[in-house]
């Protein structure tokens, strides 16, 4: 190698690292007396700064919104849907019998029902006592860009049709839900309702995420999840939109005449808005609000100075403190009868139920995975909730269901892409 | 359905980062498709990540260093099938084209020299050559590349030198 390479190389070098006092003087003593190599490093210093200055080519909002979307909503899609229900779930929760046989049905994509593993459930560490209130009713949940429902008492799983997102009318006989265009490409979502068979199908306009208020007369919804700061209500039927001050995250007061609503990511602020369009209050820091059932407070996630549980009275604006010390908390969920609050931590992955009269919050799940989007069963006896595989990979969510003292978990799903589930609102 | 919990958290990087990021894997990988496809990727590990609680301090460097390898790891997954298919008697130009119609198209407009340049060096100098134009330090694109710092050093010394070189003939043949 020349000196000339050497120097060269050593210029090329300093561009991105230190060089050493021995390399630098090198560089300088040789460049101050060949005009070539300076001309050379010159060039090298350009090229650098062209490759800094080049303008690279962008997204459009379409194509963003559209590949965050796949982000949120959809999950690994290169395994088929395959769901696991525990056939004789109702027996073996009634009776609580740890080893009770169960048979496993596989749904498989084509509709088929099949049994594979006639094998009991395990259930560690889970004392067998009956249970004074066995699980039954229908969950409603999303998988792999579907929509299904899983009857507990007979472990039959139906799919109803293609989307994501499922909301239950109050009542239990509609099903609200968002449905994108068949093209990956394209991010134009529609909110549609079904009935709880999957009939019915009607397409109420562009929307996602809908939600119904108490009295069922009225959804709101978002246009994207890209933007946090847009929320609309409209009428059941999809006429009279109205768009309101809010954002995705949101939650109907019980009455429906309010909507508590964060807005804003990282430092958020939690707000109400008059369903009707007509004010903003502010009312604490934080994010994802869900209001006692009496709608006396409403329960969020404060995350300053540390991450908390923290209920504010929405009449007076009235900050406190309910939980504390359990990490990143997500997933507030309110019982029914408002004696307790679920919720889950991102740092531990666990669920825990905290009582209203006061007291440390009870770890009900041990999050060896992460545990999210807790939701009550009427009677409060039970939790459905979403546990999430750690690991490198893509999130991989199923369902499980515990009851609320922590005993009896069970995987509802088995297939990694199970999210969003909710209790039907009443016994069809 | 809200905007659940930790998505919040990737839809505030994915709206402050995801544009400069799918600069860098377009230039990186020569081909929007699939830069969009590894941006996505991308953000599906950040997600992962995030919802299991490991939200990464520093999640601009996190974001370049997945992607940096999904990147990386692309070119050479593609390098091979040029290999497998020039062994099988394609021709080398002609597998290269196959495998990335667009790079064959970058280099014959000739549109832009300096793209095109940087096509023709390998796909982890070119992702090193980028970061540093985004203002990462060596030891930074070291830690993004997976390579050592004095590795990354000669990869990107080479590289500057061999673009130069490159650049110096197309601007002779004007």
């Amino acid at each position: 190698m020349t000196t000339h390479d050497r120097v060269l190389e050593l210029a090329a070098g300093a561009i991105d690292f230190e060089l050493t006092a021995p390399e630098r003087r090198t560089l300088d003593d040789h460049l101050s007396g060949c005009n070539s190599c300076r001309r050379h490093v010159d060039a090298l210093g350009a090229d650098a700064r062209a490759i800094a200055d080049h303008r690279a080519v962008t997204l459009s909002l379409a194509t963003s919104s559209a590949i965050l979307a796949r982000v949120i909503i959809t999950r690994r899609t290169v395994s088929p849907v395959r769901l696991v229900a525990i056939a004789a779930l109702l027996a073996l929760l009634t009776l609580a019998a740890a080893a009770a046989g169960g048979a496993v049905l596989r749904w498989l994509q084509d509709d088929r029902l099949t049994f594979v593993v006639p094998s009991p459930p395990v259930l560690e560490g889970v004392s067998p006592t009956p249970s004074p209130a066995p699980a039954t009713g229908q969950i409603l949940f999303e998988d792999g860009g579907a929509i299904f429902t899983i009857d507990l008492a007979s472990g039959a799983v139906t799919r109803l049709a293609d989307g994501a997102g499922p909301s239950w009318s109050p009542d239990g006989s509609l099903i609200a839900f968002t449905r994108s265009a068949a093209d990956p490409q394209t991010f134009d979502p529609k909110i549609w309702v079904m009935d709880p068979d999957g009939g019915n199908q009607t397409q109420l306009g562009a929307g996602w995420g809908p939600a119904w208020s108490p009295d069922g007369l009225r959804i709101a919804f978002s246009r994207s999840p890209i933007d946090l700061g847009d929320l609309f209500v409209m009428n059941a039927d999809g006429t009279g939109i109205l768009a309101l001050e809010g954002g995705s995250d949101f939650d109907w007061s019980p009455d429906g005449a309010r909507i508590a609503t964060a807005t804003g990511s990282g430092t958020a602020e939690l707000g109400l808005v008059e369903a009707d369009g007509t004010g903003r209050t502010r009312l604490a820091a934080g994010q994802y609000p869900d209001w006692s059932p009496d709608g006396t407070r409403v329960a969020f996630v404060s995350w300053s100075p540390n991450p908390s549980i923290d209920l504010v009275d929405p009449s007076t604006g009235d900050v406190s403190t309910i939980a504390a010390g359990v990490g990143a908390a997500i997933g507030v969920a309110w019982s029914p009868d408002g004696s307790r609050i679920a919720f889950t931590s991102l740092d531990t992955g666990d669920l825990f139920v905290v009582p209203m009269t006061g007291g440390d919050p009870v770890r009900v799940v041990e999050g060896v995975d992460t545990a999210n989007a807790p939701a009550w069963s009427k009677d409060g006896a039970w939790i459905v909730f979403t546990m999430e595989a750690n690991g490198p990979e893509p999130p991989a969510p199923d369902i499980w269901l515990v009851r609320s003292d922590g005993s009896g978990a069970l995987p509802l799903t088995d297939s990694g892409t199970a999210r969003g589930p909710a209790w039907r609102p009443t016994a069809p | 359905m809200r905007v659940g919990e930790a998505d919040a958290v990737v839809v505030a990087a994915y709206e402050a980062y995801h544009q400069e990021l799918f600069g860098f894997l377009q230039r990186t990988v020569r081909d929007e498709a699939a830069a969009q496809d590894l941006l996505q990727e991308t953000f599906l590990r950040l997600m992962g990540e995030v919802r299991s609680g490991r939200a990464p301090e520093n999640s601009r460097a996190w974001l370049y260093r997945v992607a940096s390898n999904l990147a990386i790891s692309r070119g050479r997954r593609r390098a091979t099938v040029v290999r497998w298919l020039t062994r099988y008697g394609v021709p080398e130009h002609q597998a290269a084209v196959e495998e990335s119609p667009e790079a064959g198209a970058v280099r014959h407009e000739a549109s832009d020299d300096l793209e095109s340049a940087l096509a023709q060096i390998s796909a982890d100098a070119r992702a090193a050559l980028i970061l540093s134009g985004q203002g990462f330090s060596g030891a930074e694109i070291a830690q993004a590349i997976g390579r050592t710092g004095p590795a990354t050093r000669t990869l990107m010394c080479r590289a500057r030198l061999r673009l130069r070189d490159i650049l110096a003939t197309q601007e002779a043949v004007r």
